[in-house]
């Protein structure tokens, strides 16, 4: 039975209140000394790549000056590392520069080719399980019992039915093995049938992510009636799952050996949150339980947009996206920021949007600021990396035009993350903590730039001071690039409390270890 | 905005254009060599069209109809249990709880016709779906779950017929009897005693009958009985044929994607579906029902990618888009439901080959300029009127809405409408691009050096010389054959150069190498060809089976479908009827135990 020991007061204090949601957690009486917060993960991700001489700070690795792209995270400083110059050598055939590039930057294994999805055929598969799920199979307690971890996502719309840009999570763990969930596709590219790792795909519902965490929650503070009103919920929902798995448990007998999996998974699923539910009527939702109570449930109408549109060369759009992207993505990280600070999950991504998003924004391209455009159908109009990569751009021509729309959406996407990090920062977690000091939270991107390039890429950590993790760093490693795994494992470090990660993680993990390391001095175990 | 549209992406080779213009070589290992010896036996399942998925068997040629020669045997699969998808989740909830609520779910969880994914080549391979119920796809089932047993607690009068205060003999009676609808079979005794424990437990719980009838609701809305629909037959460990109530699930959900009706259920229950004359009887009632047909329409029209018509990108002024308001203005909008109309008009009267013989067409005043047609009814652009074509076209290959969704932006494709066709008509398995740098490079060049050539000249450059004609021998015909088709549809004799097309082909080995005047001769030699029926019988059988399957048209299952349907009026209800009492349908082999 876990003990929390918090303080109410500052607990909703220091809520974000920009997120309107009230979490109200239950004073509790520590019964055991020196409880502390546990290690946490959230997986983020901002789309497109970005743009070398309008990100890469100015100045020494602690004494540098924030690029237009990274301005918005100024008062993060002291809980940011700047990382540039990732590149991988992964192989995916005839997987596409971000359909290929997703998978590869949360998995860094070589993919076994792309999905015949009836699409362009260059969605990429993920070749092994990603870097969250290899965590929540290998480092203690990291896994709660229930679903263990959400994907979030605030809108979906691709080009070409790909999934592998709407999903950075591959390949459940699966309880009580070595293994990950795997399926066999058929393949656009090679041919034939191949294996990926299932992709866990996101929630585009605030709403639905809600209700699938909170779930086994009521509403309400913590008065007795609303003890009992939670008891019985709890137990009622247990008598449904019971009867879920007395049904799977029978099916498993009529049916033959080749579909035990198949049912198995299905009854890991239904066990897995009823043992939630057995831990929280055991832990008592009356007189002294740990019984966190359920926030306020976000807007229902707020979910991503779904679709696939091929809209290249017609990039614009009678409105723009961008306020109600907003509030999706931030509803999402209030539900994931809920999750954690009543310590549902310890394990979450947050994706704003794919690679080949349909987003659009107004008012950032300079030769028609009355127009709103989609950022990835844009993104195509120019394809060379030297251009991105080149002198920032200035004035009013398309192409000039063209560069500070795309920074502009950078810079965008970056301060609101940084309004999500800095509610994660200002929030206490039933310790009495900040949430981001104990959430590692790696912020990536699956190309180098829109010229699809692999690398060199950006990569941002955020988070994880109590862990260990030693922000307010900028490390440019362009010219001597290094994998992007190196990311994944210096966050390893974090949340397995090593400073040699690849000995802690098995050899049998698919992750391309060639030439791979944690980045020196980014990590230190605390004292 | 095309009405009710879903789905909408390029072809593959659309989409690798650049690529496919320049696609001159292949590595003749690549080639499409026997299937049977190339892939294990029985592989080469239902993947959609399109592209370098290296799928589909080999075809049959002239003179190789029969079995004699057919793979594996013609029961298919083992016996398994298949989950329902969420298309078909959504029609068995509105079938149990109405259309009000299943509405809703429908908005609410993003499942439903209306759905991204609802209409992939089978279901079950897209990744939203899968044939298992994981953590992310159960999270989503639990939360219907719930929203159901929410739902009856909110309607309990209504829905129970027990009134506003049920007595318990009444709701146990209604939770009985909605499981035994829920399951789409009479519960066993286990089963009855189990769905009972949870109203009695939760009765226990709360004290109220309300809240044991929601409770009981959400415990059968997430019973796998409801999710999965079993294939186990009667005795363990024995092949045989379903149970009469699995059939019944099985016929329904392969033809309506909806839980079996009343009708069916009682045929099941009186053991009137194991003769093949019940199960035709069954299966020309639910093909008479709109839901059935609009199921198979919508399933042969993601298998053609039509659905890429929404969002292909053609340079051409004269491929118009519509507006919300009215979006027959558009050609695309118009094209994508001329197919929709030729579908559910062609489908079901006459043989399958009408698919591709056709002179008829359903063309409203935004397209008949295209083909050229004035039509026979005065009105405005939503009146789509019956339309004979001229002799320049015939079915569903020589229209707009093909042709266009099987174009480049800026040309017609011979090599991606040639790759189509090979698959879509004739399941031949078409090669994947080569990887190679160095093969690479060389088409390149090739590409540079014929920049400037006609696309016959291409062709036949492909055709002779090594190692490209390894590959495009065998399809690059069909695509050549349509090159009369600009890539808005429209039909032309000379190409943007000015240089006459010859529309005249050589058509692979696959035909004898005969030679096809035009686009319609070609078409007609398809609808001749025994590799067509194969390749549909193969596909519908797939779709039949939901998951798993890897029939190819040379599987003995196929060929059993396929002698069946020769023997018939050789359209698609006697195609359909034939899998349905084929083996390969209603019996399972026993597969290893546990």
């Amino acid at each position: 039975m876990r003990q929390y020991r918090f303080a109410r007061r500052s607990f909703l204090a220091g809520i974000g209140g920009a997120f309107a949601l009230d979490v109200l957690l239950r004073n509790m009486e520590a019964a055991a000394e020196g409880a502390t917060s546990p290690a946490r993960m959230l997986l983020t991700h901002f789309p497109v790549g970005t743009y070398r001489q309008s990100y890469l700070p100015k100045g020494g690795q602690t004494d540098f000056t924030l690029s237009p792209i990274l301005q918005p995270f100024e008062s993060l400083r002291s809980d940011m590392i700047v990382l540039y110059g990732f590149q991988d050598r992964l192989s995916c055939p005839g997987g596409g520069g971000h359909e290929a590039g997703t998978p590869f930057t949360t998995t860094c294994a070589n993919s076994p080719g792309t999905r015949a999805n009836g699409g362009e055929g260059d969605d990429g598969v993920a070749g092994g399980p990603s870097f969250d799920q290899i965590f929540l199979k290998h480092v203690p307690n990291l896994k709660q019992s229930g679903a263990g971890y959400i994907n979030t996502l605030a809108d979906a719309r691709v080009d070409s039915l790909e999934t592998s840009t709407q999903c950075l999570s591959y390949g459940e763990s699966i309880p009580g093995g070595a293994d990950y969930r795997t399926r066999s596709i058929k393949a656009a590219n090679p041919g034939g049938n191949i294996t990926e790792y299932t992709p866990n795909l996101p929630e585009l519902s605030p709403a639905n992510a809600y209700a699938k965490l909170f779930s086994n929650f009521i509403p309400g503070g913590s008065t007795p009636g609303n003890n009992d009103a939670a008891l019985k919920a709890l137990k009622a929902r247990k008598s449904v799952l019971d009867h879920s798995l007395r049904e799977l448990a029978l099916l498993k007998t009529l049916a033959p050996a080749s579909e035990a999996d198949k049912i198995e998974a299905h009854a890991s699923a239904v066990r897995e949150v009823e043992k939630q539910l057995v831990g929280q009527i055991e832990s008592g939702a009356v007189g002294g339980g740990t019984v966190c109570v359920k926030p306020t449930e976000p807007d229902a109408s707020l979910k991503g947009k779904t679709g696939s549109k091929f809209d290249y060369g017609d990039e614009a759009t009678a409105t723009s996206d961008e306020d109600m992207h907003e509030r999706i993505g931030k509803a999402h990280a209030a539900v994931i920021l809920a999750a954690f600070q009543c310590d549902i999950i310890r394990v979450a991504s947050f994706q704003w949007s794919p690679g080949t998003n349909h987003v659009s924004f107004k008012g950032k391209y300079p030769a028609d600021p009355e127009r709103s455009f989609m950022h990835h159908p844009m993104s195509h109009r120019i394809g060379s990396q030297s251009f991105f990569n080149g002198a920032p751009q200035t004035g009013t021509s398309p192409d000039a035009s063209l560069y500070q729309f795309l920074v502009a959406i950078n810079a965008w996407y970056n301060q609101k993350t940084a309004d999500i990090l800095s509610s994660f920062k200002n929030a206490k977690d039933g310790f009495g903590n900040s949430v981001l000091d104990h959430t590692v939270v790696p912020y990536l991107t699956e190309v180098g730039d829109p010229s699809h390039s692999r690398g060199p890429k950006a990569s941002l950590i955020f988070g994880g001071k109590a862990l260990g993790m030693k922000g307010g760093q900028f490390l440019n490693f362009d010219g001597n690039v290094r994998p992007q795994v190196d990311v994944w494992l210096t966050v390893a470090q974090a949340l397995l409390q090593t400073d040699d990660p690849l000995a802690a993680l098995p050899a049998t993990e698919k992750f391309n270890r060639s030439g791979a390391g944690p980045i020196k001095g980014l990590w230190a175990k605390p004292a | 905005m095309i009405p009710g549209l879903k789905l909408a992406s390029p072809t593959t080779m659309l989409a690798c254009a650049g690529i496919v213009a320049l696609a001159l070589g292949c590595s003749a290992s690549n080639g499409p060599k026997d299937s049977a010896a190339a892939q294990p036996p029985g592989s080469g399942g239902a993947g959609s069209v399109g592209g370098a998925a290296a799928t589909g068997g080999v075809g049959v040629g002239p003179g190789t109809g029969g079995g004699a020669t057919c793979e594996g045997g013609e029961i298919a699969d083992n016996k398994r249990v298949v989950r329902l998808s969420f298309n078909q989740l959504s029609r068995t909830i509105h079938a149990l709880l109405g259309d009000t609520f299943g509405t809703k779910v429908d908005a609410d969880f993003e499942i439903g016709p209306e759905s991204p994914t609802a209409r992939t080549f089978p279901p079950l391979s897209s990744p939203q779906e899968g044939s298992s119920i994981t953590t992310g796809l159960w999270q989503k089932v639990d939360l219907i779950a719930s929203a159901a047993g929410g739902y009856a607690l909110a309607n309990l009068g209504q829905l129970t017929g027990c009134g506003a205060a049920p007595t318990d003999a009444c709701a146990e009676a209604f939770v009985r009897a909605f499981a035994e609808k829920a399951y789409r079979r009479p519960l066993t005794a286990a089963e009855a005693t189990s769905i009972v424990q949870v109203y009695t437990e939760v009765k226990g719980i709360y004290g109220t009958i309300p809240e044991a009838v929601q409770h009981s609701v959400y415990a059968i809305m997430q019973s796998p009985q409801l999710l999965y629909r079993t294939e186990l037959g009667e005795a363990k460990d024995q092949a045989g044929p379903l149970t009469p109530y699995e059939l019944a699930s099985s016929l329904s959900y392969f033809l309506s994607d909806a839980p079996p009706d009343a009708e069916l259920l009682t045929a099941a229950a009186q053991n009137k579906l194991s003769a093949s004359a019940d199960i035709t009887a069954q299966v020309d009632r639910l093909l008479a029902t709109p839901a059935a047909r609009k199921n198979l329409e919508s399933a042969l029209f993601s298998y053609f990618q039509v659905d890429n018509l929404a969002t292909v990108k053609i340079d051409d002024p004269a491929f118009t888009s519509g507006t919300q308001a009215k979006p027959y203005t558009g050609v695309r909008e118009s094209a994508y439901h001329e197919v929709e109309l030729f579908l559910a008009n062609t489908l079901w009267s006459g043989p399958l080959t009408g698919l591709l013989t056709s002179k008829k067409s359903w063309v409203n005043s935004t397209l008949s300029g295209l083909y050229g047609v004035t039509l026979s009814a005065a009105g405005d652009e939503s009146q789509f009127v019956e339309t004979t074509l001229p002799d320049n076209r015939s079915g569903l290959l020589t229209q707009v809405g093909f042709l266009a969704s099987n174009s480049r932006p800026d040309l017609p494709s011979v090599v991606a409408r040639g790759l189509v066709v090979n698959k879509a008509m004739l399941c031949q398995t078409n090669p994947t691009f080569p990887t190679d740098p160095a093969l690479v490079a060389k088409i390149e060049e090739a590409g540079t050096k014929l920049a400037s050539v006609s696309e016959r000249e291409r062709a036949e450059y492909r055709g002779s010389t090594a190692p490209c004609s390894g590959c495009h021998r065998a399809f690059d015909a069909y695509g050549l054959a349509l090159d009369r088709y600009d890539i808005v549809g429209r039909y032309r004799t000379m190409d943007p150069q000015g240089r006459p097309i010859d529309a005249s082909v050589t058509l692979p080995a696959l035909f004898n190498n005969e030679v096809a005047a035009d686009a319609v001769a070609m078409e007609s030699k398809i609808a001749q060809n025994p590799g067509f029926p194969a390749c549909f019988g193969k596909n519908m059988l797939n779709w039949a089976l939901a998951e798993g399957s890897q029939l190819t048209p040379t599987s003995c299952a196929t060929q059993a479908v396929v002698s069946g349907f020769n023997e018939s009026d050789k359209s698609l209800s006697s195609l359909l009827r034939a899998v349905a009492i084929s083996k390969a349908f209603t019996h399972r082999n026993a597969g290893v135990s546990q």
